[in-house]
């Protein structure tokens, strides 16, 4: 099993927000970001941290890249405890805000990467070398023109671009193809396979909201919603703990009399489709399929019974209900 | 140092996007330059009994004074400035992802506004010399930038204690607003301190400015040597050597508390 590249043990954050009232200030709001996170991201692969807009995905990202002090908790990056990685350890983090107003607009997207190369620490031939590297494996076209007359998908690519200049052990993304329109979306999440975890095998942390996207990209998943982890796995593993986590389509070859359905046991829910002759069938356990199969066997002639994976955002939705109505 | 050095070229390539006022920035100070060389001119004989320490000249007097405070501005104002900046533009948080300390981030955003400052006040001194006929003993003009640089640092700590300011509360600085009054007003830039009443002359003593210029004018205006002007540089040094170090653990607190409110890039 892979070393973890992230950990975190026990971070909470709370925000103060001053309230005001009819323009003065009336006290202030406990805003509480993150409640006892602990989550671990394994060394190249791909952890994806998934939530509703204000779950505190971005807190969690910032408390990581050290723009954020923590209120309790604990986190270790690269092996190295964030409380005493001083500012030498973030030449091996690249950070992605979703924020494009993080470059010099006059300055050109070039300009602006030899800049930030500078402070990574690099120069001469090497700072324009990994610049050059960085431009080309985005592909941004014209990297000479002024930054402000950047699209949304240039700046997107520059952003990765700046990520990519100090070759980084691990990358933190957050919200990276926000404002993408799909086809440079999916150009990204191929980069992001084939690139930085194909090729370089570093890790990536992600957020995002875009449970497509975490479907597409995520080794490994975290829940978080208001500030807390509900929960955390391969997809294979959240499919798993949760109940009725194997759904198969069974497909006879004629309709077969409705009453078959009575002679499989409560626990395996088998519900008829728009198509007489085929049915969802839902079992929390493997094994219990082959009971329906023979139940199903008895009453006609199956052509097939296929395995359905259970999409992610039905897991997601499952997964937030259950912490709402706890 | 090429960290420092990558924070000007970044400025110099900002500026001359800005052709018009990259031009204009330059013209300016020829211009300010005429209009003291003009009212020196006009004032005359009526400012010499003030000025007869000062070899009685107006132009020269105010030459030097305004050498000292484009230091002033800059040490007072570019931290601040440019923290606030990056904070509004959004740029702070991507430098401060990056392997470069806070105070080394700070330092190199206002380096180039001290670079120009710098080159500005040979020019004014050269322009001033040979335009304009002011009589300066540029034999000690070596001397006089050294106590340009220690008055730049002097006002560095009070421009970081600003910057301290703008991380915490974000616009509302109350240390720039006394010290640089009271500095341009009663810092003998435009005037003598001695031409001021009794006690906003000794307002006038206990600012560094005063002591910075007097220093100035002493070498260039007067053409005394290094020894004479030493009392001034040792007030200087006292200044520095109480400022700097508490501006900079008091920015370093106030980096962390705005990291503990998750307000570093808030404004």
């Amino acid at each position: 099993m892979a070393p973890d590249a992230v950990v975190v043990q026990g971070i909470s954050k709370t925000f103060r927000k001053p309230l005001s009232l009819r323009g003065r200030r009336a006290g202030e709001r406990l805003v509480r970001a993150l409640v006892d996170v602990s989550l671990a991201c394994p060394e190249g692969r791909v952890t994806c941290l998934l939530g509703p807009n204000g779950a505190g995905k971005t807190t969690l990202l910032k408390i990581l890249s050290g723009l954020i002090l923590p209120d309790a908790g604990r986190a270790e990056i690269l092996g190295i405890p964030l409380d005493r990685a001083g500012d030498s350890i973030k030449a091996r983090i690249g950070f992605v805000t979703p924020n494009d107003r993080t470059f010099y607009w006059r300055l050109s997207g070039r300009q602006n990467l030899l800049f930030f190369a500078a402070l990574y620490g690099l120069r001469g031939r090497e700072k324009r070398g990994r610049v050059d590297e960085a431009l080309s494996l985005v592909g941004l076209d014209d990297p000479d023109k002024p930054y402000r007359h950047y699209s949304s998908g240039m700046r997107q690519k520059l952003l990765l671009a700046r990520a990519l200049v100090p070759r980084p052990d691990l990358f933190l993304l957050d919200e990276p193809t926000s404002h993408l329109d799909p086809g440079v979306r999916s150009s990204l999440h191929e980069f992001i396979s084939e690139e930085i975890i194909g090729r370089r095998g570093a890790t990536v942390f992600l957020a995002t909201h875009d449970l497509q996207e975490a479907e597409k990209l995520a080794d490994r998943i975290v829940f978080l919603q208001e500030g807390r982890t509900l929960a955390s796995g391969t997809l294979g593993e959240l499919r798993r703990a949760l109940r009725a986590a194997h759904r198969f389509r069974l497909t006879f070859a004629a309709p077969p009399a409705a009453e078959w359905r009575d002679r499989l046991p409560p626990a395996i829910r088998c519900e008829a489709t728009d198509d007489p002759a085929v049915y969802a069938v839902h079992v929390t356990e493997r094994r219990a399929a082959a009971e329906v199969v023979r139940a199903a066997a008895a009453a006609g002639d199956v052509i097939s019974m296929e395995e359905i994976e259970k999409p992610l955002d039905e897991i997601f939705h499952e997964i937030t209900g259950r912490a709402e109505a706890s | 140092m090429r960290k420092l050095w990558a924070f000007l070229v970044k400025d110099i390539l900002t500026t001359l996007s800005y052709r018009f006022y990259a031009i204009l920035q330059l013209g300016w100070f020829l211009v300010l330059l005429f209009l003291f060389f003009k009212m020196s001119q006009f004032f005359g004989d009526k400012v010499s009994g003030v000025l007869s320490e000062y070899e009685g000249g107006y132009f020269p007097f105010v030459l030097v004074g305004l050498a000292a405070s484009s230091f002033v501005t800059v040490g007072l104002h570019a931290f601040a400035e440019e923290i606030r900046n990056a904070q509004v533009m959004g740029t702070l948080e991507a430098l401060l992802a990056t392997p470069t300390s806070v105070h080394l981030i700070l330092l190199g955003s206002a380096f180039p506004s001290f670079i120009k400052s710098f080159l500005l006040a040979i020019l004014q001194i050269l322009a001033g010399t040979f335009l304009f006929g002011a009589s300066l003993h540029l034999d000690t003009a070596p001397q006089g930038l050294a106590i340009l640089i220690l008055t730049f640092v002097a006002f560095s700590g009070v421009g970081m204690l600003s910057a301290g300011f703008v991380m915490i509360f974000k616009k509302g600085n109350p240390i720039n607003m006394i010290f640089g009054t009271s500095s341009y007003v009663l810092g003998g830039i435009f005037f003598p301190p001695e031409v001021l009443p009794a006690g906003l002359r000794g307002v006038s003593e206990i600012l560094p400015i005063t002591h910075s210029i007097r220093a100035m004018r002493d070498l260039l205006i007067q053409g005394r040597a290094v020894e004479s002007v030493l009392p001034h540089i040792r007030n200087l040094a006292i200044f520095t050597g109480i400022v700097f170090p508490l501006s900079l653990l008091f920015f370093a607190y106030a980096v962390r508390r705005a990291k503990r409110d998750g307000s570093l890039v808030q404004y």
